[in-house]
């Protein structure tokens, strides 16, 4: 029979039904239920087993801080371990499976385990399995894990969306229960942006639950009313389902909003969605939690959490039990049996552990005071209890409650260190909130609810006034007084049973005793030990609970006995809420070039550098290797002409009256006189005199220049240039701006580079070698008077230029250029021919310019201006950099002319065995040259200069492979630059 | 004279498209100019421009218009501001040169960056899903321009409207810009 636990009333909509499987098994539940909820409607009290010991469990609360009723939701890539059953809403088609059990649920093999408990007390595996050493790793440790855990993973990729955002306010309330609810409609009446969050997907906390009244409603219906006053207020934001997770610096709060049920209507839509809340206050009025009292076997299915069993009778309308008793130490234990019998459900006996008159009367109940439970019987459910005065009472529930403890773990994220209050018998916030967090309600440690209502209204109140705002005279809600009085009950001698403290880890309260007994002191230390507080509950019910066992097993005062420390997050927030939506290729930005498109029409292979993606070659049909297409474009540039896209290369405006002077003190060569029209090549260090970067920067006007740096250094030297000019010489009348992506460039390389350009530069700009000779510069216009900038530079060596024109044209240049050139037979080639051609050239490119070079190593100090200072001139003098016997750069040609030369290989003496010792540099670049028909490279050598001529060993360990090379000038190609000055 | 023709395309080949109330436009036809504030030119510059086109320079993250509203200043550093205008012509920089007037230095940007408008009711649930700054209507009220980082990309955002918002990126990360506005926009509508 279906639902057969399910009673009248409650906030669950019984006209509609919800169809879920557990197991395999279909159930029904109704809308408004959780996991949980329709579980326990159909009688299901078995719903997992313990991580050690394989126990049979059942749900204990009804809140995030549940213990035991962990699932598996969905199945196959979809499945997530670990979850929640008393959170997770209920939906169509939601698919629960127990988990950790070897066989059906209810017989699981692994159970044996439970019969072994006396060998497998805490630490066990730190004192066993010490023979033979070697089975450890290979047998012990994975045994154990396997036979221990929680859930299992898909191990499929996740498939489901996340994504993240921000959002602002100027409140944030944490918790839309009663006291959240006040907080909220003060602060939010105002003015003030509030932003009101709650875990729960129907806000009201415990108001929902309970069957008290304010203002003379339903405290359900008043939560009701007031969230829909405040959905009416331009000013909220309500974030239901919403779980804020961490506390960071400056007032950034973590929240991870959940959107499952709407993510498994529309499989497209983000299952969960992480924001960033920016709060310049908040309010914390996140309630309490109650905890249990540890007694003999005191973890069957069935026991329960009074507030739970109260839960699930008022807003589910769920009976836990057909005879129901409550054990407490507290007044509002006795609230579930007064509900309970509100709702016709029997409640068989209460048990108070206070020698006190009882509280309430409680038709039909055997009422016990001073007296406590210290045992219980019924494997798989709950069947009788047994009390400390001999008296068995036969019941398929027990309602616990041991006390409550506010909920503080976010007042702790900035090590806010709780206080103890005798008062309610727990922990509470201290002044060391996190800066802009105030709290309030239960969270504070303010109990009686009538008394909550009043502190949330005021805070809410007070914090709006503190931020500025005009505040209105409002009346908080009333409710009616009901005290709240309770006696700390950490447990009951258990004999030979065990009293379980945290039913997550299986820890009880054995475990602790013997932890201490063994040295462990520290509460930290007994944690970690007996893995008390561990796992996705992190110890919301346990806690308390076993510091209170630890302060008396040591004789010291709770205070001194403390907490552990709580850090985000929490509750668990899966890995791809954090990871949002930046997966696959979006994991980050791509950057197009100008002719991107283009080069995809011609089936080039891209090479991601940095962000943006380039050609890297253009294979033709028929070729088979990378090789044959990077060797045929660097042949026909070299023959005829060639195009490469070189937009990416940073490219920064720079005007004004001091450009020059500003030049002189950036570069380590002059730039005070560059004439107009003309290009210098740039060489540029950082303060410590190690090469920082290298370009052209050309003169356009007098007042006006455009520096090139290399593709991955443009953002660094363009911020260097500001902290010059801002920090330096924020005198001189300098201003730049990146133009990198202003203009569309192409270098045109070959001996027929300027055949090509003379078809599309517009006649009026002559560009022969007399009018516009190697290093020129100019503004010109193409293709009927579209502007352009023209620079004859050259990186491959050949007769070369590169010529810019605004973005927007980018496409059309490319084409038109391909199409110009079609009678020169170019060739566009991609950053693999244009690396062949550099170190051909013999040009330092990044894997020279590796942040521990200088000038000089480089060959360039010839360059360095004496005249002048310039960043990195002082610290470059040093005399370390000056040695003759530093790394230099040089070049290296094998002898054998078949030989693999291989970049990374390093570089020895003849007779010398690879060593630390003997390591006389390394190969930092190699390619095979299709013009010289063999393999060259440029790299670094001790004394590298000086030694051209000599051989030396290129050794590469890795690749296995030992050859003997040449150290040679680094100019393989045209060494005396003829050809680019034709 | 060359016998080739350059055509001009847009950094997003004019994309548009439309949502559940909201519409994520490329915005064409606009020119965008740094417009460099020597230190001593201060009020030079400003008295040119007030009487050539009724401009006064905008405070930080803030911006003005011409008295005709075909030129917003937008000022996101101190010794610069940005002149987004209506024109199509490739000499952007000579034009708003003549027309303020002013002795600053000039450097186009119209081609550096992709231009994205985001319009409609929704537009503020979506952008929230990528923008880290505060965008309530009261705090970055329309006239405001800011310079942040969404999806990583450095982003210029101007709001022009009540529910519109201009996002500038550098145009060779306007597809993805675009996409991951798409992404919001799918995700929340």
């Amino acid at each position: 029979m279906s639902q057969i636990n399910r009673i009248k009333g409650g906030l669950v909509n019984q006209k509609k039904s919800i169809s879920f499987t557990f197991n395999g098994q279909i159930l029904t539940g109704f809308e408004g239920d959780t996991l949980a909820s329709a579980l326990l409607a159909n009688n299901k009290k078995l719903v997992g087993r313990s991580f050690k010991y394989h126990r049979p469990r059942g749900i204990v609360t009804a809140g995030s801080e549940e213990p035991n009723a962990i699932m598996e939701i969905g199945n196959g890539a979809y499945k997530e371990p670990n979850t929640k059953a008393t959170i997770t809403e209920l939906y169509n088609g939601l698919e629960a499976n127990s988990q950790n059990h070897r066989g059906p649920l209810g017989f699981d093999l692994m159970a044996i385990t439970d019969f072994l408990s006396p060998l497998l007390g805490a630490g066990f595996y730190y004192k066993t399995f010490m023979w033979p050493k070697a089975f450890w790793e290979k047998f012990y440790e994975p045994a154990i894990r396997n036979a221990a855990g929680l859930g299992t993973l898909s191990t499929e990729a996740d498939p489901d969306t996340y994504d993240k955002g921000f959002r602002y306010c100027d409140i944030l309330i944490i918790g839309a229960g009663a006291t959240g609810l006040s907080a909220a409609i003060t602060a939010a009446s105002s003015g003030a942006k509030v932003i009101l969050a709650d875990e729960d997907f129907l806000m009201g906390g415990r108001l929902n639950t309970e069957s008290i009244k304010i203002n003379g409603v339903s405290g359900s219906k008043w939560a009701k009313d007031t969230v829909a006053a405040l959905s009416a207020m331009e000013n909220v934001t309500l974030m239901s389902d919403t779980t804020i997770f961490g506390v960071y610096d400056h007032g950034i709060y973590g929240a991870i909003e959940n959107r499952a049920s709407e993510a498994r209507e529309y499989k497209d839509k983000p299952r969960q969605v992480n924001w960033r809340i920016y709060a310049k206050r908040s309010i914390l009025c996140a309630g309490a939690i109650e905890r249990s009292i540890a007694f003999g076997n005191n973890d069957r299915p069935g026991v329960m959490l009074a507030s739970a069993v109260r839960s699930y009778a008022n807003r589910f309308a769920v009976a836990t039990g057909d005879k129901v008793s409550v054990y407490t130490n507290n007044d509002d234990g006795w609230n579930t049996a007064r509900d309970l019998v509100l709702n016709n459900i029997q409640v068989v006996a209460v048990i108070d552990s206070r020698s006190i008159s009882p509280v309430l009367r409680v038709p039909g109940a055997e009422i016990f005071m001073g007296t406590d439970v210290e045992d219980t019987s019924g494997r798989r459910a709950l069947k009788s209890i047994k009390l400390t005065n001999g008296k068995s009472i036969v019941t398929d529930c027990l309602a616990v409650s041991g006390g409550w403890n506010p909920n503080l773990h976010l007042t702790c994220h900035h090590r806010g260190i709780p206080k103890w209050s005798e008062k309610i018998a727990s922990f509470i916030p201290d002044e060391s909130n996190p800066p802009g967090m105030s709290v309030a309600g239960r969270a504070k440690g303010t109990m009686v609810l009538a008394d909550a209502i009043i502190e949330g209204h005021n805070e809410g109140l007070a914090v709006a006034s503190d931020l500025g705002y005009k505040v209105e005279e409002l009346d908080p809600a009333e409710t009616q007084t009901v005290s709240y009085s309770v006696t700390a009950n950490w447990g009951v001698p258990s004999g030979k049973n065990r009293a379980w403290v945290d039913l997550q880890n299986d820890v009880t309260a054995k475990d602790i005793k013997l932890a201490n007994q063994e040295g462990f002191k520290s509460v930290e230390h007994v944690k970690r030990y007996t893995t008390l507080g561990m796992a996705t509950d992190q110890g919301k019910t346990a806690n308390v609970l076993g510091i209170g066992i630890m302060a008396d097993n040591m004789g010291q005062t709770m205070e001194q006995t403390g907490t552990t420390i709580f850090r985000p997050p929490y509750s668990p927030v899966a890995i791809g809420a954090f990871a949002g939506r930046r997966r696959g290729m979006e994991f980050y930005p791509t950057r197009y070039t100008p002719s991107h498109k283009w080069s995809v029409e011609q089936g080039a292979i891209f090479v991601e550098v940095g962000m943006w993606y380039r050609s890297q070659w253009f294979p033709l049909p028929g070729e088979t290797h990378w090789r044959e297409s990077v060797d045929r474009e660097v042949k026909q540039t070299r023959a005829s002409v060639g195009i490469c896209d070189v937009t990416t290369l940073g490219k920064i405006d720079i005007k004004g009256a001091d450009v020059s002077e500003f030049l002189n003190k950036v570069y380590v060569n002059a730039f005070a006189k560059v004439p107009v029209g003309k290009t210098r090549y740039g060489l540029m260090l950082r303060e410590d005199g190690m090469v920082m970067d290298d370009g052209t920067t050309a003169r356009l006007s007098e007042n006006h220049f455009v520096m090139t740096t290399t593709t991955a250094n443009a953002v660094n030297v363009y911020r260097h240039l500001q902290f010059c000019h801002q920090c330096l010489w924020p005198d001189l009348d300098v201003h730049m701006i990146s133009v990198t992506e202003q203009f569309a460039q192409y270098a045109v390389a070959g001996p027929n580079s300027r055949k090509l350009l003379q078809k599309v530069v517009d006649s009026n700009c002559d560009i022969s070698n007399e009018a516009f000779p190697y290093m020129a510069a100019g503004e010109i216009t193409v293709c009927g008077g579209i502007p352009a900038r023209l620079f004859r530079i050259s990186f491959s060596g050949e007769l070369a230029y590169e010529i810019a024109v605004q973005t927007r044209y980018g496409d059309s240049l490319m084409r038109t250029l391909m199409e110009a050139g079609e009678e020169f037979n170019v060739v566009p080639y991609g950053t693999e021919a244009l690396g062949v051609m550099r170190i051909e050239k013999g040009h330092a490119a990044g894997p020279e310019l590796n942040g521990q070079t200088s000038a000089y190593d480089l060959g360039m100090g010839g360059m360095i201006s004496g005249k002048k200072d310039f960043i990195g001139y002082k610290l470059g003098l040093r005399e370390d950099l000056l040695r003759d016997d530093r790394m230099q750069m040089v070049g290296f040609k094998p002898v054998n002319t078949q030989d693999l030369l291989q970049a990374g290989s390093h570089l020895l003496n003849l007779r010398d065995k690879p060593s630390t010792e003997t390591d006389q540099g390394w190969i930092s670049s190699c390619i095979y040259s299709p013009i010289l028909g063999h393999y060259i490279g440029i790299g670094f050598i001790k004394s590298g200069h000086s030694r051209k001529g000599e051989f030396v060993r290129a050794v590469d360990l890795v690749r296995g492979n030992d050859i003997e090379v040449e150290i040679c000038s680094p100019h393989f190609v045209d060494p005396e630059g003829e050809r680019l000055r034709v | 004279m060359s016998d080739y023709e350059l055509v001009v395309e847009s950094a997003l080949d004019g994309a548009e498209h439309e949502f559940e109330g909201v519409t994520v436009s490329e915005v064409v036809g606009k020119s965008l100019v740094m417009v460099a504030l020597p230190r001593s030119k201060f009020t030079e510059i400003e008295s040119s421009m007030t009487k050539s086109c009724g401009l006064s320079l905008p405070g930080m993250e803030r911006s003005t218009q011409s008295k005709d509203s075909s030129i917003t200043l937008w000022r996101l550093q101190k010794n610069q501001v940005l002149a987004y205008f209506s024109y199509e012509g490739n000499d952007a920089e000579v034009n708003i040169a003549n027309r303020l007037n002013a002795p600053a230095y000039y450097t186009d940007q119209s081609d550096t960056w992709a231009m994205i408008r985001v319009n409609g009711p929704r537009s503020r649930d979506v952008l929230e899903r990528i923008c880290p700054i505060d965008l309530s209507k009261n705090v970055f009220s329309v006239g405001n321009v800011s310079r942040t980082i969404m999806e990583h990309i450095g982003t210029i955002i101007y709001r022009d409207d009540d529910d519109s918002y201009v996002l500038l990126t550098m145009r060779s990360f306007g597809v993805s810009m675009l996409h991951a506005i798409e992404v919001s926009a799918k995700n929340v509508l």
